[in-house]
């Protein structure tokens, strides 16, 4: 039998529970892959400096495989109201080849629905691009919605969220 | 490396322990919630709220009291991070109008001294539902179509300005 001063079992106490509490953390639940995702697309799109037209293609590539073909985007102005993945990309591609620089910070998320196979998160987003030595910053709340497939959780659809309801959003609105 | 630890832990470890914790508390509290630290990014609040200026908000201000009109309110974004902030026009039950610029509550004229160019703004009226308020940035000269303006539920105001 082992007999340890109280002092030690306090120290023993709180690294059991700091252990405890990174386990925690970094558990590998279904919303942080989805949050993992998110994050990966939003830095996927981003554009620190001059590249290749393969290395953007490449980019541009690899987001697409983070999104569901049938996937469909409502992102409010400037974009198109409704658009699909195949012009999403085609835009994406074109942005980076005219962009000086791209950058989309999350400022913050919920989860705003969980199922077994489909999570949905607002998203606070500020996009910041750099075009021809003029900067342009967006901050925007958007829905994300994730799918689990056989490939893992992938992009179904990405719609804007009203914070505060503009007048002109509203259903009875002349 | 006595003269560091002294420095470090001071002469009585545990009580420097104590304090260290006791001011983590205090900043995450003071910080979080009555004097919560915000950096205006955008040109909506000009020419009360500066582009890169740093205010402080008070989120426990409405938690005994109610948004009154010309209140500057802080609206929490997704993740409770990033804050809108308007100046509230608008209390529930109210009609809310724009005409060339003056804003008309009830169908009367109501001054805005904090404006610097009141602008030209047309917007038809607005009956504002019990339970919300109408808010909009101090700064007129976007076009109001695409001004981020409009009601939130009471539920949404996350504080008040400190001034």
């Amino acid at each position: 039998m082992i007999t340890l001063p109280p002092a030690r079992y306090w120290i023993r106490g709180a690294v059991v529970v700091l252990v405890l509490a990174f386990a925690y953390a970094i558990w590998p639940t279904d919303v942080r892959r989805v949050e993992r995702q998110s994050r990966k697309l939003l830095s996927l799109i981003g554009k620190t400096g001059p590249e290749s037209v393969p290395a953007a293609a490449l980019r541009v590539h690899q987001a697409s495989q983070l999104i569901m073909p049938e996937a469909a985007f409502r992102l409010g102005e400037p974009f198109p109201t409704r658009f699909d993945k195949s012009e999403l990309t085609a835009m994406l591609q074109q942005a980076r080849q005219r962009a000086d620089l791209i950058e989309v910070k999350n400022l913050g998320h919920d989860v705003a629905m969980q199922e077994p196979d489909r999570i949905a998160l607002d998203m606070s987003l500020e996009a910041n691009v750099v075009w021809r030595g003029e900067r342009e910053s967006m901050i925007g709340t958007y829905r994300l919605t994730w799918d689990r497939t056989e490939d893992g959780w992938r992009l179904s659809a990405a719609e804007v969220r009203d914070v505060i309801q503009h007048p002109m959003a509203l259903p009875a609105w002349p | 490396m006595t003269r560091l630890k002294q420095v470090l832990v001071g002469r009585n470890p545990k009580r420097t322990l104590i304090r260290a914790a006791v001011l983590a508390i205090v900043s995450l509290v003071v910080f979080g919630y009555p004097a919560r630290p915000v950096r205006v990014k955008g040109i909506s609040m000009e020419p009360t709220l500066h582009d890169g200026s740093i205010h402080f908000i008070n989120r426990w201000h409405y938690a005994w009291s109610t948004p009154q009109r010309g209140d500057l309110v802080a609206v929490a974004m997704p993740g409770g991070r990033a804050f809108f902030m308007k100046r509230v026009l608008g209390m529930p039950g109210e009609r809310i109008a724009f005409v060339n610029g003056q804003l008309l509550i009830d169908g009367a004229p109501y001054a805005e001294s904090y404006l610097r160019d009141a602008g030209d703004w047309n917007m038809a009226e607005l009956a504002v539902p019990e339970g919300h308020y109408f808010i909009a940035g101090d700064n007129r000269q976007t076009p109001w179509s695409g001004h981020t303006l409009g009601l939130i539920h009471e539920d949404q105001v996350s504080g008040r300005l400190l001034r």
